[in-house]
């Protein structure tokens, strides 16, 4: 059994330095581990990237990121993860990470992700190259999340992404703006992969709670979403 | 002020005409580009103009004729016309088909022209009268410009839209003067982007300005409002919502109905079987 935190969305710049550590100090008894599901700047500065390093610092429990599109509107997403692992912070793109908890082991398999929209109705690579090279993007992170997911051996696994898997947990959202916000590519990596959690953020107005076509939880953990520091969810195989 | 002798001969025919209005007791004001001369416009190169009542315009011609001026055939029926000499007097008195009123020639004012007082029509006045006169054939903007820049301030412009409103040629003008700066969008009357495509844009411009970088915020426009929703992250980035919203509508009214993100709930487990 393990219990893991995750908070989405939390969008920091210098201004809110501070102010969501402070919330940080019951971590340690809630949570195994604290996942970032994306967008942890406003608007992707090294700058904001360096406020994210040191808000999540030196915590008592292993931190593992994604990043999230406003981490990509100033390019310079690969300088904030750097920032970020050199505070010992976990960044996935692509990859995956197994922790030793006290309840086991647990396996993180991260990636953005990517717009693109859900079953029946969604784009696809036909047309112009940048309708192509939009689904081509979304179909490139679905597949590196599988990818992540055959690297871990670990009994419990979990999904973290900033975009989202399913619709369930948009609702809320106008329905014309499902295809920005997740891609249902994501969910059948999640149900390939049998893991026991999939997190995301990225949809402000959207829902916590929701399930895969699979049976998987999937739970929305952007903060305007949640109303509280992180979600607490205990998994057991 | 020394003016040149084509100006300097208009003067006297106007003070010649004024002169034998005020002693014959016809109600008068001084029009055209003369009234625009006396209010700040440079001074006008071609025919004096004077609005009169419609039914005082054949005694004022009368009168004219009495003072040594020689009354000219005319085929309009909104003028009346006089020669001084080379110099063409027009006695109007149902411009663009609206007739003078005894409430217009009490708007005039008494203002001095080359060292005589002459009443004067109302700016708001004159420049209707100047817009109502364009046509399909005569609408040079030229000289109308020239006077719009000179009286702007004496000008209510927002009667002026109202009074010209059945003018698609002073309509245009007016958006001239707006997309001028001469006057104010509103005064101009030119109409606000479509409601739908102004909070599109509104939300674009939210998502896209580095102070901002909102994406969740909801735009409404009805009429000259702006209605903001939606959740921001910090008390601060709302007044840049704000801000930036009012800087992207200018002429509307913005209304701060966001509210910024809570994140003070209670923390509570989940168990997941």
């Amino acid at each position: 059994m393990i219990t893991v935190a995750a908070v989405g969305d939390v969008h920091l710049d210098e201004e809110m330095r501070g102010r969501y550590r402070e919330r940080l100090g019951r971590l340690a008894d809630d949570a195994d581990v604290l996942l970032l599901a994306g967008d942890l700047t406003k608007h992707g500065t090294v700058e904001e990237g360096r406020v994210v390093a040191e808000e999540f610092r030196g915590l008592p429990v292993p931190v593992v990121a994604v990043l999230g599109n406003h981490d990509y509107q100033s390019d310079a997403q690969d300088k904030i993860a750097e920032t970020m692992r050199a505070e010992g912070i976990t960044v996935l793109e692509g990859d995956a990470v197994a922790l030793d908890c006290a309840g086991g082991r647990l396996g993180v398999a991260g990636v953005k992700g990517f717009g693109m929209g859900f079953s029946g109705k969604c784009a696809s690579e036909f047309g112009e190259p940048e309708m192509k090279s939009f689904v081509r993007h979304s179909r490139d992170a679905a597949e590196r999340l599988r990818e992540a997911f055959k690297s871990l051996d670990t009994e419990l696994t979990v999904a973290l992404t900033h975009y989202s898997p399913v619709k369930d947990t948009l609702v809320g959202e106008p329905p014309e703006i499902y295809p920005f916000l997740g891609s249902y590519l994501l969910a059948e990596a999640v149900d390939t992969a049998g893991a026991h959690l999939a997190v995301h953020g990225h949809a402000h107005k959207g829902t916590e709670c929701g399930l895969t076509p699979g049976g998987v939880r999937v739970r929305n953990v952007a903060l305007p979403v949640l109303g509280r520091p992180y979600g607490v969810y205990r998994i057991q195989d | 002020m020394e003016h040149e002798p084509r100006t300097r001969a208009l003067l006297t025919t106007l003070k010649r005409v004024a002169g034998a209005f005020k002693a014959d007791g016809v109600p008068f004001a001084l029009s055209g580009g003369f009234a625009a001369f006396a209010r700040g416009a440079p001074p006008s190169r071609h025919d004096v103009d004077f609005a009169v009542l419609p039914e005082d315009a054949e005694r004022a011609l009368e009168v004219l004729a009495k003072a040594g001026l020689t009354p000219a055939d005319t085929v309009e029926d909104w003028l009346v016309k006089a020669h001084d000499g080379d110099v063409l007097v027009d006695l109007i008195h149902s411009p663009s088909d609206l007739p003078v009123t005894r409430a217009m020639l009490d708007r005039a004012t008494p203002l001095k022209v080359d060292s005589v007082h002459v009443p004067v029509l109302d700016a708001t006045d004159l420049l209707v009268m100047r817009l109502r006169a364009f046509t399909e054939h005569e609408c040079d903007f030229a000289g109308p410009l020239v006077t719009a820049r000179a009286l702007r301030e004496q000008v209510d412009w927002e009667q002026v839209r109202v009074r010209v409103r059945g003018s698609p040629y002073a309509l245009a003008f007016l958006v001239l003067l707006g997309g001028l700066d001469v006057i104010s969008r509103e005064e101009s009357g030119m109409p606000h982007e479509a409601p739908q495509y102004a909070a599109g844009h509104l939300q674009q411009t939210l998502a896209e300005d580095p102070r901002t970088a909102e994406q969740g915020i909801r735009v409404r426009v009805v009429g000259e409002d702006v209605y903001l929703s939606g959740e921001v992250s910090c008390p601060r980035r709302r007044l840049k919502v704000v801000e930036v919203a009012e800087e992207t509508m200018a002429g509307y009214r913005v209304h701060d109905e966001l509210s910024v993100v809570r994140m003070d709930g209670p923390i509570r487990e989940e168990r997941l079987p």
